[in-house]
């Protein structure tokens, strides 16, 4: 069972031609998850790892019909970035980023509330649903298959429950 | 980060919050120099360093007398300060406040901060000015005012009528209800433009002559917002922060220098805290808190691992990695690499977990260290406990 993301799930990457946001795409797509676009503004027509680039999130909702946002933006410009991806449509957005002012975030949470989006993050490692769908920087191999849900609100520390329930 | 109350106060005169006129003296003879110029009834000369409680440890002068200025100025420069924020040691005070003093009819309490709960900036305010807000919050709660702004629209007139009357300004001193709800404006704009943690005027003083001043002031900024402020960045004192954390900083590691014997090297916050809660389930205290990231490198290790050595109390090291996107190997280098540089003379409990633990832990075995492997977090913390002693 999943929640908010499966095998259906499409994922635009926000800062995707950056050094961690190629990496985390590329490893997202080896796990199985769909990729299926990036932006970075003024690198549209270039691919990474054979997902294509677009200007705007708006361009790669409109080309690829992606759902969701993994955003690896740096701090200074992400809360633009979250707004963007809500503007553009995307219902789930999953920010990576850490250390974003805290104001910055501030209106952002208000700028977000009453509307049909859920955010997930900032500075967090991200969602994944074993087998399905790896959306995030948390390596897959500590995940499997079970009936237990686990929601942290920190990121190594959702590890050691993860093994745990493994034993 | 934090600035000096003299500094808090520049920027409060930047955004219209009116302040004693004062200045920054480090010497006698500036002393001497800016009290002629003051020309004052009442002369304030007040210890500059990141700490409250200052009047108490004497660190607040005050003289009718402009020719004491100089004398007074010489006594606090150098002198050591300890007050209940400073710890044991005591801050030395290397630059001073003076400023002309004020004539008190009643003292306020106001500050901003952002909520944790709703991620609203929210008003706190008090009419138990000149006392520290923990204590007024613990023993009479009815008398914190909060007022929450939404940060869409901002602050309203509204928001600042509702402290105004809450705090019950018009019976108090009617001349100053208009003013103050201008002035809470001035602050929340400070607070938003200049990316503040938190912003306090206490006291916020009711003069005899009906005017409001802002008699004490301290602000702190969010670190991740200094890069937009190069003016706040300037205020940096160095002299007020912990050396260790300094170094700390300039490696990109999170470092909290505590008051235990056990040094921690971790790698995320949220399991540093339960490791520096495990330890003191085994009866020890931490020594410090140290994040080395998500992305720890070998050289970021050697770095934490310098400074937890460099810490007297440190009597031995724990050593908790989970390695997701770090692997355990590259850990298990830094510290090799740091025990070549720093000479290690504690016990050393060593738990990897995660990407290439096996190959980190064969690494570790093969360096000819003298450490203690183990696999589970609370066997780990016993252990490292077991070694350097229960906390006295």
């Amino acid at each position: 069972m999943s929640i908010l993301v499966n095998k259906h799930t499409r994922v635009v990457v926000q800062g995707i031609t950056g050094k961690e946001g190629s990496f985390h795409a590329t490893q997202c797509k080896a796990y199985g998850t769909q990729m299926v676009a990036g932006v970075t503004p003024g690198k549209a027509g270039q691919e990474v790892e054979g997902i294509p680039v677009f200007n705007t999130v708006r361009d790669a909702v409109k080309k690829t019909q992606c759902d969701t946002s993994l955003i690896f933006v740096p701090p200074p410009f992400c809360a633009d970035a979250i707004l963007e991806a809500a503007d553009a449509g995307v219902k789930l957005i999953i920010c990576i980023t850490e250390g974003i002012p805290v104001n910055d975030m501030v209106k952002v949470k208000r700028a977000l509330y009453g509307r049909d989006v859920r955010l997930i993050g900032p500075n967090c490692p991200g969602v994944i649903t074993v087998d399905e769908a790896k959306i995030g920087i948390m390596p897959g191999f500590i995940h499997k298959k079970g009936v237990v849900g686990v929601v942290s609100r920190s990121g190594t520390l959702t590890t050691k429950p993860c093994i745990n329930f493994r034993h | 980060m934090n600035v000096h109350e003299f500094q808090a106060k520049q920027l409060f005169g930047q955004f219209g919050i009116p302040v004693p006129r004062g200045k920054e003296i480090t010497s006698p003879e500036a002393g001497l120099a800016w009290a002629a110029e003051l020309n004052t009834p009442v002369f304030v000369v007040k210890a500059q360093i990141h700490a409250g409680g200052r009047g108490k440890a004497g660190g607040v002068k005050i003289t009718k007398d402009k020719a004491a200025v100089p004398g007074l100025v010489k006594e606090l420069i150098g002198k050591t300060l300890v007050t209940h924020q400073t710890g044991p040691k005591g801050r030395e005070v290397r630059r001073l406040l003076v400023e002309e003093g004020a004539a008190i009819a009643k003292e306020l309490y106001v500050s901003i901060v952002v909520d944790r709960d709703s991620g609203w900036p929210v008003f706190i305010a008090s009419t138990e000015g000149g006392m520290e807000i923990e204590e007024v919050a613990a023993h009479t709660p009815e008398k914190i005012i909060r007022e929450a702004i939404d940060p869409a629209v901002g602050f309203q007139g509204y928001n600042g009528r509702n402290i105004a009357f809450a705090l019950g300004l018009p019976a108090m001193e009617p001349a100053v209800v208009n003013p103050f709800i201008q002035m809470m404006g001035n602050l929340y704009r400070m607070f938003m433009e200049k990316n503040a943690a938190m912003v306090e005027i206490n006291p916020l003083v009711i003069t005899s002559d009906k005017k409001l001043i802002a008699l004490d002031g301290k602000v702190s900024f969010d670190d991740s917002a200094l890069f937009r402020h190069a003016d706040v960045q300037q205020m940096r004192d160095l002299h007020e922060e912990e050396p260790l954390e300094i170094e700390a900083g300039e490696n990109n590691l999170n470092y909290v220098k505590l008051d235990g014997n056990i040094g921690c090297m971790v790698n995320g916050a949220g399991l540093a805290m339960a490791t520096m809660d495990v330890i003191k389930l085994a009866g020890s205290e931490p020594a410090n808190f140290l994040d080395v990231g998500g992305g720890a490198t070998k050289e970021t290790v050697a770095a934490g691992f310098r400074i937890l050595l460099k810490d007297p109390n440190v009597k031995g090291i724990f050593i908790n990695i989970f390695g997701g996107i770090v692997r355990c190997e590259r850990i298990a280098h830094g510290v090799i690499e740091a025990a070549k540089e720093v000479k290690i003379n504690v016990p050393l409990v060593v738990r990897l977990q995660g990407t290439n633990a096996e190959e980190g832990r064969k690494l570790l075995a093969e360096s000819g260290l003298k450490l203690e492997v183990a696999d589970d977090l609370w066997e780990a913390a016993q252990k490292i406990v077991k070694l350097t002693g229960k906390a006295a």
